[in-house]
């Protein structure tokens, strides 16, 4: 299945999986040992839905992220050291440390900006493919959010929008099966997230979102389609977090979920089943996958290095680049 | 490489966090990821995840202990591998690393008093250079509004002065609230806040149990090598009111209410930092010289600070007894989740009337708190009468 991507492609594909889960795993370190103020919601787990949707996309093409976001800040190109350093709420970050961990936003790599509340992500994702649509480029925007989101009212206009007006959107939902702690069965009406798409008469497939080929494929459909003039594609990747909510959540989400289910998505980790595809497909050698891994860490350590050196925002900053 | 693993900061508010058990002994392999320490925090109990593989080499910090975030709790490392010294690592892990800016902002925030004021107040103080902190608010609560302000600037005009600047307070010491007194702080507030508590006082006449306790107290002492205290005898009635009164006995538990089978009677202490409530277990089964020997061998540990978690744990009933301290009476706070607390204050001399006749007797107060969920005043009446009839007439013991 792989064989229609290429090998380098591949490669990068890997490496920026294993680079998410290193930066969240580091991230959560630092949360642990104060040097990170804010809370972090980690997407570990949930990596091939972020590089799987992103790997499709061009620079120019514009993202629009949720509150549990750097694996997709990282799969839309985002720079580790300012991304680190806007972590640490440094002024080399990319809101200049006035962001933090939910707010990172890089304008020239289409990145438009995470969101801290549930499905306020939508309208913006939607309103970007107006823009493109006035200016008549042939750019696609890409939304994430969660399964919670799609039970927003934000969920159900900026879909009705998209699909009358035809606009070059791709809504990933990234459904991990919970809503912090709500189980989506328990809180979503439809049988499939991606049910909700006939209701706007537009494409809408639920996939296995820890297969990344999968997810590549069906992005790069949905891409396609939207460049094409065609509409929007809403894409329901179920994936899991295996980290729980945030920093905080005792027991990475055991007062919710079962000890098993943990388990058993554990052992569908996205990153094991995608090194073990390569391997078997003569992509990658085992020593390769560990130069990369210690390549990987390196950078992040990098990153780190350059955060904590970098200076703080100054005060008289603080009401300077503020949206009105 | 030697890891050093430190008390994590597990949420965005978590201070410091309590270790409550070790799950690997020193010595032991453990690998990463594999489930290392117990920690309490204000809201979460965690098992914390192992950060390295390695042999846990040293604990730094035994179960029990609280430490802030950050602190070093244990070393793991390799076999033979040269470990960090304790106070180097220490300096290796910033405890706490504030801008100096930010560092200043806290010390403002200590030393200075929030002031209540309201925002168009503060403008226009701004604005006009008014120094709020002098000003009394005629707002709700204090509060300092608009007029309170414009009064001040009017008086600044008029007066050609600024109001005057009382002499610098002295420095107040500061105690923080930690061990002892930081847990009877937090119990104490939840009881007081969680629980309606009611209060029943009766005067007793001390005369038959003085009596009691001139006669007993030799072969008490001849047993048990104590010396017998008014105390011990009360722990003994109350234990056989309790058994009478199973309803007192009891504690809340959700939508329930739980009669205990047992009767454990604790005996408030006062320390140096702060109470301490060691328990008399099955104290309705014991004889007076038992109750006097369990109270005396708690009484000594608690002071030496050697009492176990069962020492002072699963008690039903709470006894304060502030006679010693020369009070007439007291309204204790319930010792959550025990349904009542009876208060004791001095005996003393007073005039009595009885039969028309004025008489000079032993007096003293007794003093019940109760949870009002739990009982009412009549069932607390009940049985606090009932403690009055044995006071005086302490031979219904033996019936």
């Amino acid at each position: 299945m792989t064989s229609r991507i290429d090998n380098k492609r591949c490669l990068k594909m890997y490496e920026q999986m294993l680079t998410i889960r290193r930066f969240e795993e580091k991230a959560i370190e630092l949360f642990e040992h104060n040097l990170i103020r804010g809370n972090i919601h980690p997407c570990i787990g949930q990596e091939a839905v972020s590089v799987g949707a992103c790997t499709p996309l061009r620079r120019d093409d514009f993202m629009v992220n949720t509150h549990r976001g750097h694996g997709n800040c990282i799969a839309k190109g985002a720079d580790l050291k300012r991304m680190m350093a806007e972590l640490f709420g440094k002024s080399t970050g990319y809101c200049k440390g006035k962001g933090g961990s939910m707010h990172i936003a890089d304008f020239e790599g289409g990145n438009l900006g995470a969101n801290g509340i549930v499905g306020g992500g939508l309208p913006i994702a939607a309103g970007a493919g107006v823009g493109i649509q006035n200016r008549g480029t042939d750019q696609v925007a890409v939304c994430f959010f969660g399964d919670g989101a799609t039970n927003q009212g934000t969920f159900h206009e900026s879909l009705n929008l998209a699909a009358l007006w035809k606009l070059p959107v791709i809504f990933v939902c990234e459904n991990n099966l919970y809503g912090l702690s709500t189980p989506v069965r328990e809180a979503v009406s439809a049988d499939h997230i991606s049910d909700r798409a006939m209701a706007y008469g537009i494409p809408g497939m639920s996939i296995d979102g820890n297969d990344i080929i999968a997810v590549h494929t069906k992005m790069v459909e949905a891409v396609e389609r939207a460049r094409a003039g065609e509409g929007p594609t809403l894409l329901d990747c179920i994936t899991y977090r295996f980290f729980g909510h945030f920093t905080g959540d005792p027991g990475k989400g055991i007062t919710y979920r079962s000890k098993e289910e943990m388990g058993q998505w554990l052992e569908r980790c996205p990153i094991k089943r995608f090194r073990e595809r390569l391997i078997k497909e003569k992509r990658i050698t085992e020593k390769m996958a560990k130069t990369m891994e210690a390549n990987v860490t390196a950078s992040i350590e990098e990153a780190v290095q350059f955060a904590k050196e970098s200076p703080l925002p100054l005060p008289e900053e603080a009401l300077q680049d503020l949206f009105h | 490489m030697a890891t050093t693993v430190i008390m994590p900061k597990l949420g965005l508010t978590m201070k410091e966090g309590t270790i409550e058990k070790w799950l690997k002994q020193e010595g032991d392999r453990v690998e990463k990821g594999e489930p290392l320490v117990e920690i309490i925090t204000e809201k979460l109990n965690f098992q914390y995840e192992s950060p390295a593989s390695g042999i846990l080499r040293k604990i730094l910090h035994h179960e029990g202990k609280v430490v802030p975030v950050t602190t070093p709790i244990a070393i793991i490392a390799e076999e033979g591998e040269a470990l960090p010294e304790f106070e180097a690592i220490k300096s290796e892990v910033p405890i706490e690393a504030p801008m100096p800016a930010a560092a200043v902002r806290k010390e403002m925030k200590e030393h200075r008093e929030r002031i209540f004021a309201s925002p168009v107040a503060r403008k226009i103080a701004q604005e006009k250079g008014i120094d709020l902190s002098l000003l009394k608010g005629s707002g709700p609560g204090g509060r300092i509004i608009q007029t309170d302000v414009i009064s001040a600037v009017e008086r600044v005009q008029t007066e050609g002065a600024r109001p005057s600047v009382p002499a610098q307070k002295p420095a107040d010491k500061l105690i923080p609230l930690k061990g002892i007194r930081k847990i009877i702080a937090r119990r104490m507030t939840e009881s007081f806040r969680d629980t309606p508590h009611f209060y029943l006082s009766v005067e007793v006449d001390m005369s038959a149990v003085q009596d009691l306790k001139e006669r007993v107290k030799d072969e008490v002492e001849k047993r048990a090598k104590v010396r017998l205290t008014l105390t011990d005898i009360l722990v003994k009635v109350v234990a056989s009111a309790l058994k009478e009164h199973p309803i007192i006995n009891s504690r809340i538990e959700g939508d329930q209410i739980r009669l205990l089978e047992e009767i454990n009677v604790g005996v408030a202490i006062a320390l140096d930092d702060g109470l301490i409530v060691p328990v008399v277990h099955r104290a309705d089964q014991k004889s007076l010289t038992e109750i006097a020997s369990v109270i005396r061998n708690l009484t000594r540990r608690a002071r030496r600070g050697k009492l176990t978690l069962e020492d002072v744990g699963g008690g039903t009933f709470t006894l304060s007894n502030m006679g010693m301290l020369g009070i007439d009476k007291i309204n204790p706070i319930i010792n959550p989740p025990e349904c009542s607390i009876l208060g004791v204050g001095r005996t003393v001399e007073k005039p009595v009337v009885q039969g028309g006749e004025i008489k000079i007797k032993p007096m003293a107060w007794f003093s019940l708190s109760s949870d009002h969920r739990i009982v009412d005043g009549a069932a607390a009446g009940l049985f606090l009468n009932h403690i009055h009839k044995i006071i005086e007439n302490p031979d219904l013991l033996l019936v």
